[in-house]
């Protein structure tokens, strides 16, 4: 069941709000926020409950490549990637989150990795409208099971 | 899916070889045993924890992997399974704790022809009355998911207790007992057993769950163009020596839910076992010796800081104890 109100698209238990885009390109399940001319990046809520605690993040300081990975976490024994949503030079990394990567479990949506500046933030896989949102996290609902 | 059965490989390519296939893009199942001796650090741990002088004076090399569990003593004694699996199959889990039972439900049915009755615990180890008998790790290659773990026949818990670099004898004698108790292998639970026998099991329950594969004992030659490119990569010294998580050398996981964690600060040592949610075990010491009434108040508290402050001894400066509780409930 989809429901949007107060800008959240909601999809059974996940939700987004509508105030940043996702990136979806390989499995990213990341958001991109614009923050003046910088751009904040955090994990969505569906990788932040499915993966389950974070142990350890990582988070480069570098250059991000589009669709390259930026950064690495680790959960339940698990390795995964964090892939860079578009081109861009990374202007603060959020060292408390990969101090404490627990925040992003409890608070995904307040929770950013990096901060970045880009001359194109279009990206290739960005999603940000309310049916398409909803249409990939069904798949990817059903995808679990 | 393909099979390869590699008999025995030198340490570093034991590892290689599954990054190598996921890197390659081959879905397989590897089967191998390392001819050496060697440690094998997870993604994030650091070499800082180990003892570095021990390991170069007993020629013991160590590998730093890509995907994730602990720090890990491998030989010749443990039959290795790696399973590299295109997770945008129908079959192929995506959710991780669902990817460890499709990866791993070869090696249960491989314990039980042994006539164990094994378990899974999550997040992913196989223990057999309580103890562990096979430790696990995983991590994503792009749309390929990989799961490397290994069968223990034999496991050295003396040596393993050598080659991390813990604070001091106590902890040091503490860890092995724990590791003897909460550790299991299958000769000690079914006597002798050999390599091969373990191989041929893994081998059959792996084509029983993923269907008839030719079993292939070389490489293709695109995967061992991969091993030679990686081993350049992983071998280097800025890959060992890159930034990884602080090593918390007070604070040791012998095995799910069981912790050992140690510290000393203005005259006191404290020793300090815990399960997920109490203190379990403990030894506090002074300057004039053991403090057994601080211990036994402090044997089955809870993980709270707080309480675990007021049952310290009431001289202790209260940053002191504050320290003493952070360390002894690990941080929660």
């Amino acid at each position: 069941m989809m429901s949007v109100n107060e800008n959240v698209v909601r999809v059974e238990e996940y939700e987004f709000p509508l105030d940043r885009r996702y990136f979806r390109g390989r499995d990213a399940h990341l958001w991109v926020r614009r923050e003046g001319d910088l751009f904040r990046i955090g994990m969505d809520q569906f990788m932040a409950e499915t993966a389950g605690y974070l142990n350890y993040l990582e988070v480069t300081s570098e250059e991000l490549t589009e669709g390259e990975p930026f950064g690495h976490f680790e959960s339940a024994k698990f390795v995964s990637k964090l892939y860079a949503p578009f081109d861009g030079e990374v202007v603060e990394v959020n060292r408390e989150a990969e101090r404490d990567p627990r925040a992003v479990n409890e608070d995904p949506y307040g929770t950013w990795l990096v901060e970045v500046r880009t001359s194109d933030a279009e990206g290739s896989d960005l999603v940000s409208d309310a049916e398409e949102l909803e249409s990939w996290i069904r798949d990817e609902i059903a995808a679990l099971d | 899916m393909r099979l390869f059965d590699l008999g025995e490989t030198g340490w570093m390519e034991s590892q290689l070889v599954y990054h190598a296939l996921a890197s390659a893009g081959v879905e397989a199942v590897a089967v191998q045993r390392p001819s050496e001796t060697y440690v094998c650090l997870g993604r994030f741990n650091t070499p800082g924890e180990l003892d570095t002088e021990f390991l170069e004076r007993e020629d013991i090399p160590v590998f730093r992997r890509e995907i994730g569990g602990g720090t890990v003593l491998l030989d010749r004694e443990q039959a290795f399974y790696h399973v590299v699996a295109d997770v945008r199959k129908k079959e192929v889990p995506a959710r991780v704790d669902r990817f460890y039972r499709y990866a791993l439900e070869p090696v249960i049915e491989t314990f039980r022809d042994f006539g164990l009755d094994v378990s899974y615990r999550p997040a992913n180890d196989l223990v057999v009355d309580g103890k562990k008998a096979s430790g696990n790790g995983a991590g994503s290659f792009g749309r390929h998911y990989v799961l490397a773990g290994s069968v223990l026949l034999d496991f050295d818990t003396e040596l393993m207790t050598r080659v991390l670099d813990f604070p001091g004898d106590g902890f040091r004698e503490r860890a092995k007992e724990l590791m003897d108790r909460r550790l299991t292998t299958l000769r000690r639970e079914v006597g002798d057993v050999s390599y091969d026998e373990v191989r041929d099991r893994l081998v059959a329950n792996f084509e029983t769950a993923y269907g008839e594969m030719e079993v292939e004992t070389e490489l293709p030659a695109e995967v061992r163009e991969e091993v030679d490119r990686l081993r350049e990569r992983y071998g280097s010294a800025e890959w060992m020596a890159m930034e990884g998580k602080q090593p918390r050398l007070h604070d040791l996981k012998v095995a799910e839910g069981c912790y050992l964690a140690h510290c000393e600060v203005e005259g006191y040592e404290v020793l300090a076992q815990r399960s997920d949610d109490a203190v379990t075990w403990v030894r506090v010491r002074n300057g004039e010796g053991r403090m057994r009434d601080v211990e036994e108040g402090l044997v089955g508290a809870g993980l709270d800081g707080e309480e675990i402050l007021r049952l310290l001894p009431g001289d202790m400066s209260r940053g002191t104890r504050k320290h003493v509780a952070e360390r002894v409930t690990g941080g929660t």
